[in-house]
C-alpha cells in the first residue's frame, strides 16, 4: 500500500519527521501564553551569572578579566546540559500515554527533548555574540564557524547517551529523578563553569577525564574566550561516543518492557 | 490466501512486582540487585493461537479483564509476548485509544499532524490528507483553535479521522466506537465497513455486540486469557452471553433472564438519537421488536438497527409484552397517556415529564405498571459507590457531590435541568437511597433557557449538584463524602472507583469495574420484569420525585416560569 514505508530510507524519513513534530509541540507548548517567549531561556542563565558577577568580581573580587562573558561562555551549554538531563527521568513516564497506547520507538522522545533544548541553546549565541563585541571580551574568530557546530555535536551526542540511559533506567528504578538533581547540582561545582579550569591544582587534573561534562565546558570557554579548538574536545568527542554506545547497548535491551512498565 | 496476523501459541505474563521501589531497597538488601522479590505473576493470555487472514475482519469480545487489550497491544507490537511467536504482516494502524499524545494547547491542526506522525504517517502525507479529515471530522473552522475549546465529542472526532485516514493495512479498532454522538459514531462504522471492503484486514474489540455482529467474518471470545470460543460471530455471541450470564446468575439473586426473555416483543416509541440505541440493545439482547417512528429519520434508524415492524403511530403498534417510550422528553406525558389503554408495562426515558402536575397525573393512573429509565442505576460505577455507601466504607455517609459538565445540550425541547438533572438525582435515589430536599440552587440562564444549575440539597446526607451544558470539557464525576474518606468516580467509562481512606498515607485503592452498559443492564433489567422478575428501576413514585425536586430546584433558584414558588416549600 505504501511502499516509501517499506525501504529504510522512507522509515528514516518518518523518524525524522517524527522528532520534528515532536519538537516543534514541545517548542510551542513551552512558552505558549507567555509575554516574552523563547526570551525566557536567557533570563535565567543571565540572571545567575549576575548573581555570579556581584559575589565573585564585586564582594569577592575574583581577578578574571571579562568576568560577564567568562562565566556565561560555559553557563549557556550547562544550561543545555542540565534542562535535557534534567527531564530524563521522567521522560517515559510524563508520555506513558503515548508508549502504551503506540509503537513508535522510545529513543525518539529522547532525541526530541535533547534537540528541543538545544534550540533555546541557539538563541543564547547571539546573546554571547553581542556581549562579546561589547565588553571586547573574547577571541571572537573565523574559528568559531568551526568550533561552534563541532561542539554542539559533541554535546548533543553526549547529552543524548545520558538522557537515554536515565529515561530508560528510571522505569526500572524509580529514585532517579531527585538523584538526578542532586548529582547535577554537585557537578555544576566540580565543574570548572563558576571558576577557570586553571584554579584547580595540578595534582587534580585527573578529576577533569572523569567528570564527564568537564572537558567539554573547558573546550567552550577556551573557544570563547581565546577562539581556540581545544584538544579538550578530543576528550569530550570520546566520552560522548562512549555515552551514546553505552547508552544505545542499554536501551535496546530494555526498550521492549518500557510500554509495560511505565 | 495470505496471513496478515499469525500468533502461535502466545503467552504474556506481566509481573506486579517487577519494579524495583527505588534506592533505599535496593541499598538496605543488594541481594534483590540479582534477585527481584518474589515475582506475583499475572497471565493475561495464555497461549493463544489464532490467524488472520489478509481482509478479513475479525471480532474480539471477552468481558473486562479477559485479555483483549493486551492482545491488541501485542499484535500493535507495543508489549513483547512472554512466549510464543507473533508475525504480522503490513503496516498497523493501532487505534488503541483516541488522540492519544493530544495536547490541549495546541490548535486541531497541530494535533492531527502531531497524532498522523505518532501514527506512522510522513508528515506531508497527514498534511495532504489534513482537508479531508477536517472534512470527516466535520470540525470545520474550528481546526484552528486550541484542542481545550472542544468538547470531548470533537476531540474523540479529530482522533477517529486522523487515525482512519493513516490508511493502515492492518487495522486495530479497540473499544473505541463505544463512544462519540450517534451520528458520528454511524459514521466511524461506515468508514470501517469502506475500509473493510477495500481490503483492509481488521482486528475489532468492541463491547457493542450488534457491530461485531454486523461487521466481522469471524469472531473469538477471550475468557481469562484463552480463546473460549471461536467461530461465526452469531456462534461465539451466544457463547460470550451464556459466559455472562453464568457470571451473573452466579453473582446476584436476580437473573438478567437474558434468554429467557429472548422472545419478547417489544414496541419502543421513538428512534432517534437515542431510541436507535435503545432498539440497537433491545435486538442485541434477542427480543423482536417494533418500532413507532414519526419521521423519516427515526424510520430510517429503525429499518437499519433491525426493526420487526414499523409504524407511523403508536396506535398502529402490533400486540407486544411492553413498551419502551424514548421520545423527547418534553412529549412523554402525550405519548404515555395515549399508551394506558393498552394496560401494558412501560419503561419511559428520563425525566419522566418535564412538569409536575403530568407527572403527577400520571403516576395516578399508572404508578404500578410506569418505571422510569435511569440508566446510571445499571451504572457499574454508581453500583459501586451505592455498596461501599452501604457497607460505610468511606464511614457515615456525609452527601455525594455530583458534577456534570459537557458543552451544548443535544435536545431542543429542554433546558439542561431537564436533561442533565435527571441523571444526578437518580444517582442520588441508588447511593443515598433518597433524594434529598433542595436547600439553595443557583441557575445560569441563556435565552431563558437554564444552561447550568449548581444546587443543595439535604443534609447529613447532603447532595450538591454542580451541571453545566456550557463547559468546553466534558467532565463526569461523582465523589461520596464520608466521616472517613471520600469514594470517587472520576468517568463516565472510568474502569475503576477509586477510595481514599483519611487514616491512610497511601495512594487511594482502585476499585475496577465491569464494563457492563448501563443502557442494556437496564434493558435487561425490564426484559426480566416482562418474564415475571423484580421490577426494573425506578419506579414511576421515584420518577415523580425527581421531576418535583428539579421543579423546585427551578423555583429556588428563580427561573422565569418555574412556578415553583410553592413547590420550593416542600
Amino acid at each position: 500500500m505504501r511502499e516509501a514505508h517499506e525501504s529504510l530510507a522512507g522509515r528514516l524519513r518518518q523518524r525524522v519527521d517524527l522528532v520534528r513534530v515532536l519538537v516543534e509541540k514541545e517548542l510551542e507548548l513551552r512558552y505558549r501564553g507567555t509575554s516574552l517567549g523563547v526570551l525566557w531561556s536567557l533570563a535565567n542563565p543571565l540572571a545567575f551569572a549576575l548573581v555570579l558577577h556581584v559575589a565573585f568580581r564585586v564582594v569577592y573580587r575574583v581577578p578574571i578579566a571579562h568576568y560577564p562573558v567568562f562565566i556565561l561562555s560555559a553557563l549557556f551549554p550547562w544550561q543545555w546540559l542540565t534542562t535535557s538531563i534534567g527531564a530524563a527521568p521522567l521522560l517515559f513516564f510524563s508520555n506513558a500515554p503515548l508508549l502504551k497506547k503506540l509503537r513508535f520507538p522510545t529513543s525518539s522522545l529522547c532525541l526530541a527533548v535533547v534537540l528541543g533544548d538545544l534550540v533555546h541553546f541557539l538563541a543564547t549565541l547571539p546573546v554571547l555574540v553581542a556581549l562579546v563585541l561589547i565588553t571586547g571580551g573574547g577571541g571572537l574568530s573565523a574559528r568559531w564557524l568551526v568550533g561552534i557546530p563541532l561542539l554542539v555535536a559533541v554535546q548533543a551526542t553526549l547529552t543524548l547517551g545520558i538522557v537515554l540511559v536515565l529515561a530508560s533506567a528510571n522505569v526500572f528504578f524509580r529514585d532517579l529523578d531527585p538523584l538526578v538533581r542532586v548529582v547535577m547540582s554537585l557537578l555544576f561545582y566540580l565543574t570548572p563553569v563558576v571558576y577557570p579550569v586553571t584554579l584547580l591544582p595540578e595534582s587534580l587534573h585527573f578529576t577533569l577525564y572523569l567528570n564527564p561534562f568537564a572537558p567539554l565546558m573547558v573546550a567552550w570557554r577556551s573557544l570563547v574566550l581565546e577562539g581556540a579548538i581545544s584538544p579538550w574536545i578530543g576528550v569530550a568527542a570520546a566520552q560522548a561516543a562512549l555515552a551514546l554506545t553505552l547508552a544505545l547497548g542499554v536501551h535496546r535491551r530494555r526498550a521492549s518492557l518500557v510500554a509495560e512498565l511505565v | 490466501m495470505s496471513v496478515a496476523v499469525r500468533l502461535t501459541d502466545v503467552t504474556k505474563r506481566f509481573r506486579a512486582q517487577r519494579v524495583r521501589t527505588g534506592v533505599k531497597d535496593a541499598l538496605l538488601s543488594p541481594r534483590s540487585w540479582l534477585r527481584p522479590g518474589p515475582a506475583h505473576e499475572i497471565v493475561a493470555l495464555a497461549g493463544v493461537s489464532l490467524e488472520l487472514a489478509r481482509g478479513e475482519t475479525l471480532g474480539v469480545i471477552g468481558r473486562n479483564g479477559a485479555g483483549k487489550s493486551t492482545l491488541f497491544s501485542i499484535v500493535a507490537g507495543i508489549l513483547p509476548a512472554t512466549s510464543g511467536r507473533v508475525e504480522v504482516h503490513g503496516r498497523v494502524s493501532p487505534l488503541l485509544g483516541l488522540g492519544i499524545g493530544f495536547s490541549q494547547e495546541l490548535s486541531g491542526r497541530k494535533n492531527a499532524i502531531l497524532n498522523g506522525v505518532l501514527l506512522g504517517l510522513r508528515r506531508e502525507e497527514i498534511e495532504a490528507a489534513l482537508p479531508e479529515i477536517v472534512e470527516f471530522s466535520g470540525l470545520g473552522d474550528f481546526i484552528d483553535q486550541p484542542l481545550k475549546t472542544y468538547s470531548s465529542g470533537m476531540q474523540m472526532r479529530l482522533g477517529f479521522s486522523v487515525a482512519i485516514h493513516a490508511e493502515p493495512e492492518l487495522l486495530l479498532v479497540d473499544e473505541v466506537l463505544a463512544v462519540g454522538d450517534a451520528e458520528f459514531n454511524a459514521r466511524c462504522i461506515e468508514r470501517i465497513r469502506a475500509l473493510r471492503a477495500a481490503g483492509t484486514t481488521i482486528l475489532l474489540a468492541s463491547h457493542n455486540l450488534v457491530s461485531i455482529e454486523s461487521m466481522c467474518d469471524r469472531a473469538i471470545c477471550l475468557e481469562a486469557g484463552r480463546v473460549a470460543a471461536e467461530g461465526t460471530p452469531r456462534e461465539v455471541l451466544a457463547r460470550y452471553r451464556d459466559l455472562l450470564d453464568a457470571r451473573a446468575g452466579a453473582k446476584t439473586a436476580t437473573p438478567r433472564a437474558r434468554r429467557g426473555a429472548s422472545r419478547a416483543h417489544v414496541g419502543l416509541v421513538g428512534c432517534g438519537r437515542w431510541g436507535r440505541f435503545v432498539l440497537r440493545d433491545l435486538v442485541a439482547l434477542g427480543c423482536d421488536v417494533s418500532v413507532v417512528a414519526p419521521t423519516e429519520a427515526s424510520r430510517r434508524n429503525a429499518e437499519a438497527g433491525g426493526a420487526r415492524e414499523i409504524v407511523a403511530h403508536a396506535k398502529d403498534l402490533p400486540a407486544v409484552d411492553g413498551l419502551v417510550v424514548a421520545t423527547p422528553s418534553t412529549t412523554h406525558a402525550e405519548v404515555v397517556e395515549e399508551l394506558l389503554d393498552r394496560e401494558l408495562p412501560m419503561f419511559v426515558e428520563k425525566p419522566l415529564t418535564t412538569d409536575v402536575e403530568s407527572a403527577r397525573r400520571l403516576v395516578a393512573r399508572a404508578g404500578e405498571r410506569l418505571f422510569v429509565m435511569d440508566k446510571w442505576r445499571y451504572h457499574p460505577g454508581v453500583l459501586r459507590l451505592a455498596e461501599l455507601a452501604r457497607e460505610g466504607a468511606v464511614g457515615r455517609v456525609e452527601g455525594l457531590r455530583a458534577i456534570r459538565q459537557q458543552w451544548g445540550n443535544a435536545h431542543e425541547d429542554a433546558d439542561a435541568s431537564w436533561i442533565l438533572a435527571p441523571h444526578d438525582l437518580a444517582i442520588a435515589l441508588e447511593v443515598l437511597r433518597h433524594i434529598p430536599a433542595p436547600r439553595s440552587a443557583h441557575a445560569e440562564l441563556h435565552d431563558g433557557r437554564v444552561t447550568s444549575l449548581v444546587a443543595l440539597l439535604g443534609d447529613a446526607p447532603w447532595l450538591r449538584l454542580d451541571l453545566s451544558s456550557r463547559h468546553p470539557t466534558h467532565r463526569r464525576e461523582l465523589h461520596l463524602h464520608g466521616s472517613e474518606g471520600v469514594a470517587s468516580l472520576s468517568d463516565a467509562y472510568a474502569e475503576h472507583v477509586s477510595l481514599r481512606r483519611d487514616a491512610s498515607g497511601d495512594v487511594p485503592e482502585r476499585l475496577p469495574l465491569s464494563r457492563e452498559m448501563p443502557l442494556e443492564a437496564e434493558l435487561a433489567a425490564f426484559l426480566a420484569f416482562l418474564a415475571g422478575g423484580p421490577p426494573p428501576r425506578s419506579s414511576a413514585a421515584e420518577g415523580l420525585a425527581v421531576v418535583e425536586t428539579i421543579a423546585a430546584l427551578r423555583g429556588l433558584a428563580g427561573v422565569p416560569g418555574s412556578g415553583g414558588g410553592a413547590l420550593s416549600a416542600r
